[in-house]
C-alpha cells in the first residue's frame, strides 16, 4: 500500500467534501478509513494524525475563522502532509473587498493558509521538507493556489471547481510578480496597474507562473458558473486542467456568458463567489446573511406594524445589527441588482434560449428583478435618510419609529412579494441545476463510470439484476451499518459472557458463604450449650434443669432454581440471530454484485477498524 | 465647537484650510490623517482604520484607494502608499501589509524571501518602541531599487513592507543613485515611526 492512492480523484474529492461537515478528529479518521476502503477495496494500514485549524493557536487568532484540516499520513517509509483547505467561514469579511478585485480578502486567506501549514508542521514535529499536498474546492483551492505559485507552501495542489487567480491579486500578493509586471508593462506607480487591458495582463500572468515548481491538478466542470464568469473576467487558470462536461443536456454555461456585458459578469462573479461560499455552509438564510448581513431569524415573526414596533422595542440589539448591516451591505447589492435589471432581457433571454428556463419564467424574472431594483432603491433611500450609524459606539440612531416601520414594511412588503413571485415561478429550481454544477458531487458522478455513483457524501452501487429495474445500494451506509452492527453485537456478546461469569460466581459463592455462616452458628451452639441456654432465658424458665449438651439436627438444602443456563442461552441466541441478519443483509448485497470481488472484501475489512 | 482648527478632524475640514500637499488634497488619504499639525516637517499623523497601528505619513504621498482593504475582524489591513504623479523624477511605492497573526517571524521572513525570489538578509534596526522589533533587507535581484521591512511584536501583530523606487527615464544613473539613496533614508525614517498599538506591556 502506498500513499499515492490518496490523490486518486474519488478519494481526495470525497475527503474535501467531507471536510465541510466539520467532523472532529476521531470522526474524520473513521470517515477517511471508510472512504479509503470504499474506493480501493483495501484497508488503510498506515498512521494518521489530524490537526484542525481550530486547535492551532496562531490560526484561530484570526477572527475571520479560517477553516482547514491537516492529515499527516505515514506508511512504511513514506510520509506526506495533506491539507484540506476550506477557506474562510466569515461572510461579511469576504464582501468588504468586492469593490476591488477582492484582492485583500483572498490575500489574507492565502496568508492564513500559509500560517496554518507552518503551524501544522511545528505541531506534528515534521521538517519543512515533508511533501505537502493541498486538497480544495472553490475558494479553498484558490487560497492554496495563491500561496502555491508564489512560495513553496505546497508541492502539489489538487482542486475541484476552484476559484481561479486574478492577476491583480497576484500583483498585490507576490512582489516578484509585481516587479516583473512593472518592467514588462513599463509601470511606475502601483496605481497604474488598473490601466492594463485585462487580457494582456492575464496572458502575462500565465507566462510568468508557467515555471512555478508547484504541480497543480484541477478538475473543472464546464457547467460551473463560477468558472464561466471568472474566466471571462480575466482570471487565470494554472496547472493541468481536466474539464468535465457534467451536464450533457445543456450547452456549457460559458457560451451563455459570452453574450453578457463585462460589468454584468463582474457583478455575477461577485455574487457567485458569495453564493458559492454561503451555499456550502447551508441554506437560503445563510445566503441572505452573506449578501445582506441580515439574520433572517430576526425577521421571521414579523408580519404587521405591531410586530415591528415590538421588535424595535424589545430587541433593540437585533434592530441595531440589522440596520447597520443593511446600511453597509445594501448599496453594493443594489448596484448589482440594478446592473442585472438593466440587462435582464439579455440575461434571461439567453437562459431561455439555452433551455435553462421557460418563457413564463423569463417574463417573471425580468419583471420581478425590476421590482426588486425599485424596492432596494427605496429602502436604501429610507436608510440613508433615517439611520445614522455612530461609528464610535457602534449604535444605530433611528430617525424615529416611523423609519423603522417604513424600512420594515418595504422589506416585508414589496421585496418579499417580488421574492415570492420569483420563488413561485420555479425559476430558481430551474436554475438550481446551474448551481449544482459547482458542487463536488456532480463532477464526481460525471467522472465515475459503471456501477458507482455518489449521492450526498455516500457511495452508491447500482445493480441491474435480471434486466428489471435497477437496484441502488448505498454502500457507505451498508458498510457503516455492517461495521456498527457487528461492533454492537460483539459488545453484547462480551456483556453476556460477563453476565454468565457473574452468575456462576455470585450465586454459588454467596450460597457457600451463607451455608458457612449457618454451620458456624451450629458449631458455636454445640460447643457451649450452657451459655446458649442462658442467652435464650431457658435457665430462668426451668431453674431445676441443667443443659449438658445441645445437638442441632441440621438439614441444608442444596442450591436450587439458581440455574440461569437457559436464560443465558436465550441471550446468546439473540446475538446469533443478530449476526445472521447482518450476514444475510451482507449476502444480499454481495449477491447483487456477484462479479465484484471487492464487495465481499470490503465487508470483511470494514470490521477491522 | 470652534476653538481652534487643530481639534477638528482633517476629514471634516474645508479643503481650503488643509495643508497644500497631496496627502491632504486626496480625500481618501485624508481620511487616515488625524491632524493637520505635522509630527515633523513634511510628516503627518496617520492612523490605520483597524486602529492597529499609527505612523508619521509622508505628505507628498497618497494611499491608493482601489487596492486598499481592511477586514471588519480587524486582523488585516493593506495600505499601498505611492506618488501619484508619474512625471516625478523619482516615484516610490510602499506596499504595507498589517496582519494580526503569524506563526513566527522567521516564517514571515521566509515568506517574504520567497515572494521576492531571493534570500533576504534581514538586519535589525533600532526600534523606538519597547516590545516591538524592526528588521530591514535590501532586495538585490529586483529590477528596481527595492527593500523589505518587517515590524512585529510579541502579540503576533506584524507589518510587512516592500518599497520600490523608479527613476524617470532619461535621468542620469548617478543622479538616480543619489535620489534613491536619499529617498530610501527618508522612507525608512517614516517606517521607523510605525507603532503597533496593541504591543504587550512589559
Amino acid at each position: 500500500m502506498s500513499l499515492e492512492k490518496i490523490t486518486t480523484t474519488n478519494i481526495w474529492m470525497r475527503l474535501v467534501n467531507t471536510e465541510y461537515d466539520n467532523l472532529n478528529s476521531k470522526e474524520l479518521e473513521l470517515k477517511f478509513k471508510s472512504i479509503y476502503l470504499e474506493e480501493t477495496g483495501e484497508l488503510y494500514e498506515g498512521d494518521i494524525s489530524i490537526y484542525h485549524s481550530s486547535e492551532s493557536e496562531v490560526t484561530s487568532k484570526l477572527n475571520s475563522g479560517y477553516d482547514g484540516t491537516a492529515l499527516l499520513l505515514s506508511n512504511n517509509n513514506e510520509e506526506k502532509l495533506y491539507v484540506i483547505n476550506q477557506g474562510t467561514t466569515n461572510l461579511a469579511d469576504w464582501k468588504e473587498n468586492i469593490k476591488g478585485p477582492f484582492a485583500g480578502k483572498s490575500e489574507k486567506q492565502a496568508e492564513a493558509t500559509r500560517t496554518f501549514v507552518d503551524d501544522t508542521k511545528r505541531n506534528f514535529g515534521v521538517g519543512d521538507g515533508v511533501e505537502t499536498i493541498s486538497l480544495g474546492h472553490s475558494l479553498g483551492h484558490h487560497n492554496s493556489s495563491m500561496t502555491g505559485i508564489s512560495d513553496d507552501t505546497f508541492d502539489e495542489i489538487y482542486g475541484v471547481n476552484g476559484l481561479q487567480i486574478s492577476p491583480v491579486e497576484a500583483y498585490n500578493y507576490d512582489f516578484n510578480f509585481y516587479d516583473a509586471v512593472n518592467v514588462h508593462f513599463g509601470l511606475r506607480g502601483k496605481n497604474d496597474i488598473y490601466e492594463i487591458p485585462t487580457n494582456e495582463l492575464a496572458e502575462f500572468t500565465k507566462e510568468f507562473y508557467a515555471d512555478a515548481p508547484v504541480k497543480i491538478h484541477q478538475y473543472i466542470s464546464e457547467d460551473d458558473p463560477l468558472y464561466a464568469v471568472t474566466e471571462k473576467a480575466g482570471f487565470v487558470t494554472f496547472g493541468d486542467v481536466t474539464k468535465v462536461d457534467t451536464k450533457l443536456e445543456t450547452d456549457g454555461i460559458k457560451e451563455l456568458v459570452d453574450d453578457i456585458p463585462d460589468d454584468v459578469i463582474a457583478s455575477f462573479r461577485d455574487l457567485a463567489i458569495d453564493y458559492a461560499d454561503a451555499d456550502n455552509k447551508g441554506g437560503v438564510n445563510e445566503v441572505v446573511y452573506q449578501l445582506l448581513g441580515v439574520q433572517m431569524e430576526y425577521l421571521e415573526g414579523i408580519e404587521g406594524k405591531a410586530d415591528l414596533l415590538k421588535w424595535y422595542a424589545m430587541h433593540n440589539d437585533e434592530v441595531d445589527e440589522t440596520m447597520r448591516a443593511l446600511k453597509d451591505n445594501l448599496p453594493p447589492l443594489a448596484d448589482k441588482i440594478r446592473l442585472i435589471s438593466q440587462n435582464a432581457d439579455t440575461i434571461f433571454g439567453r437562459l431561455y434560449e439555452a433551455g435553462y428556463i421557460d418563457e413564463e419564467q423569463k417574463k417573471v424574472m425580468i419583471e420581478e428583478i425590476g421590482n426588486l431594483d425599485e424596492g432596494l432603491t427605496k429602502i436604501l433611500g429610507l436608510i440613508n435618510a433615517n439611520v445614522g450609524v455612530n461609528e464610535e459606539s457602534w449604535s444605530v440612531a433611528l430617525g424615529g419609529d416611523i423609519a423603522t416601520f417604513l424600512i420594515g414594511k418595504e422589506i416585508a412588503g414589496s421585496l418579499t412579494e417580488s421574492i415570492q413571485n420569483i420563488l413561485d415561478s420555479g425559476t430558481l429550481d430551474s436554475l438550481k441545476g446551474i448551481k449544482d454544477s459547482h458542487s463536488i458531487n456532480e463532477l464526481l458522478n460525471a467522472m465515475t463510470k459503471g456501477k458507482k455513483s455518489y449521492i450526498g457524501k455516500d457511495l452508491i452501487y447500482t445493480a441491474n439484476a435480471g434486466g428489471g429495474e435497477a437496484i441502488k445500494v448505498n454502500m457507505t451506509a451498508a458498510l457503516k451499518m455492517y461495521r456498527k452492527g457487528a461492533m454492537l453485537l460483539d459488545e453484547k456478546r462480551t456483556a453476556i459472557v460477563r453476565l454468565e461469569e457473574r452468575l456462576n460466581e455470585e450465586i454459588a459463592i454467596s450460597y457457600r458463604e451463607e451455608k458457612y455462616k449457618v454451620l458456624d452458628g451450629i458449631n458455636h451452639i454445640e460447643a457451649s450449650p450452657k451459655s446458649f441456654a442462658y442467652e435464650r432465658g431457658w435457665m430462668h424458665r426451668y431453674p431445676l434443669y441443667e443443659v449438658e449438651s445441645l445437638v442441632v439436627d441440621e438439614h441444608i438444602e442444596p442450591l436450587r432454581n439458581a440455574d440461569m443456563d437457559e436464560e443465558v442461552r436465550e441471550l446468546y441466541k439473540n446475538v446469533e440471530s443478530g449476526h445472521m441478519m447482518l450476514e444475510d443483509y451482507r449476502k444480499a448485497i454481495e449477491e447483487l454484485f456477484r462479479k465484484e470481488e471487492e464487495v465481499a472484501q470490503m465487508f470483511d475489512l470494514v470490521r477491522g477498524f | 465647537m470652534t476653538n481652534g482648527k487643530e481639534s477638528a478632524a482633517p476629514s471634516d475640514m474645508d479643503p481650503k484650510d488643509l495643508p497644500d500637499v497631496p496627502a491632504f488634497q486626496d480625500e481618501f488619504t485624508r481620511s487616515f490623517l488625524t491632524s493637520t499639525e505635522p509630527v515633523r516637517e513634511g510628516y503627518y499623523p496617520f492612523e490605520a482604520k483597524t486602529g492597529k497601528f499609527t505612523m508619521a505619513f509622508p505628505g507628498d504621498m497618497e494611499v491608493i484607494e482601489r487596492s486598499y482593504t481592511n477586514a471588519s475582524a480587524r486582523d488585516s489591513e493593506f495600505v499601498d502608499i505611492t506618488h501619484m504623479d508619474n512625471e516625478l523624477d523619482l516615484v516610490t511605492n510602499i506596499q504595507l501589509k498589517y496582519y494580526g497573526f503569524m506563526s513566527s517571524e522567521e516564517s514571515i521572513k521566509e515568506g517574504m524571501s520567497k515572494n521576492s525570489n531571493e534570500n533576504l538578509d534581514f538586519r535589525p534596526l533600532e526600534s523606538q518602541y519597547e516590545g516591538q522589533y524592526i528588521e530591514y533587507a535590501d532586495l538585490t535581484e529586483a529590477h528596481r531599487p527595492a527593500f523589505a521591512t518587517l515590524i512585529w511584536n510579541d502579540n503576533k501583530d506584524n507589518i510587512r513592507i516592500f518599497a520600490d523606487m523608479s527613476c524617470k527615464k532619461g535621468l542620469s544613473s548617478q543622479r538616480c543613485d543619489e535620489m534613491v539613496k536619499a529617498e530610501k533614508e527618508r522612507i525608512l525614517k517614516s517606517l521607523k515611526t510605525i507603532k503597533l498599538t496593541e504591543t504587550k506591556e512589559g
